[in-house]
């Protein structure tokens, strides 16, 4: 029950999160047609890295848990683990291609427990296995849709980055725009700091979902303004 | 420094006012005129036009020996008028070209 409960929920937002990066990932694709700028090649390969990973893993995820009465304990938690790394790891490379970015083409300015990784958690498996799906301990429930705290602090380090690069531009440029960017690469640091956490505090997990989303939901602010600009 | 008080151009912004000073000239531009037009010194000037030319954004005419005159594309008119999304998205992000 639990576990149904978390991964819904996980996919629900994870592919509306995904959506908004899509259509960020058009927008800059409409740009580069034109200009032929690598930068705007750049921003729409790190979008689009992002929206497939939250896509894949959103939609992914609830097709493992329809098909969960169908599948071997073991087979359920190995799929959901390999899409937790999916994820990641395009979550990873997604950001960081998105630092890059910044490192390059930055406007000029004046003014956990490491022990319930991959591993522990493969070694968890034969247990998993023995008890009932809805006996699983919250911890593990986390596990299954977050690869590893390790993993989730190096985005968490280039999600930080983000969030002072954005930060200082709305600090320089005192306007809507930069703000919903900046507040949504803070709360998109927040978030990251409660998927972290969340291995040991289950309840940060929810917390760190609806952070996510209003992340998104102000990127999207963002880029239905620029449309009509 | 940027935005209202910018004290100098950005590149998409420079790439912009070429383009603005030829569609003003009714769709082609010689040199000396997109020279004073965009502000330019004739080194940059000519560095950005090839760079246009390579991606699409002008045309090359030579007309006579020793007179060229640059045209704009169906591509440069269409930056053109989603110039302002692009510097404004731009812009939100802190990103520059």
């Amino acid at each position: 029950m639990m576990i149904g409960w978390f991964i819904m929920l996980s996919s629900t937002l994870e592919v509306v999160e995904g959506l908004v990066a899509m259509l960020t990932c058009y927008l800059a694709l409409r740009f580069y047609s034109l200009a032929r700028e690598r930068l705007f090649l750049a921003l729409f390969t790190s979008f689009l890295i992002l929206g497939l990973g939250l896509l894949i893993h959103g939609l992914a995820a609830g097709v493992v848990l329809l098909m969960a009465p169908r599948l071997r304990l073991p087979t359920f938690v190995l799929a959901l683990r390999s899409l937790a790394l999916t994820l990641s790891i395009c979550e990873a490379f997604a950001y960081g291609l998105l630092a890059y970015s910044y490192t390059r083409y930055g406007a000029p300015r004046h003014g956990g427990q490491a022990g319930q990784g991959v591993l522990p958690s493969l070694m968890l498996m034969p247990a998993l296995a023995a008890s009932p799906t809805n006996s699983m301990g919250q911890e593990v429930v986390v596990g299954l849709v977050r690869f590893h705290p390790l993993l989730e602090g190096l985005i968490l380090a280039i999600l930080a980055y983000l969030a002072f690069k954005t930060i200082s531009n709305f600090l320089s440029e005192k306007d809507v725009n930069p703000f919903l960017v900046s507040f949504s690469f803070l709360f998109l640091a927040a978030a990251r700091v409660c998927f972290v956490l969340a291995f040991s505090l289950t309840i940060l997990y929810i917390t760190a979902h609806v952070l996510q989303l209003l992340a998104f939901l102000s990127l999207l602010i963002v880029l239905l303004r620029v449309v009509r600009a | 420094m940027r935005g209202r008080t910018a004290r100098y151009r950005s590149k998409l912004r420079i790439i912009a006012d070429i383009l603005t000073v030829i569609n003003e000239e009714g769709g082609a531009a010689g040199p000396t005129r997109i020279l004073y037009g965009a502000n330019l010194s004739h080194e940059r000037m000519m560095r950005y036009l090839a760079e246009m030319e390579e991606k699409g954004l002008v045309r090359r005419v030579e007309l006579e020996e020793r007179w060229v005159r640059y045209e704009i594309t169906d591509r440069g008119r269409r930056l053109l008028r989603e110039m302002r999304k692009m510097e404004e998205f731009l812009r939100a992000f802190g990103l520059e070209i």
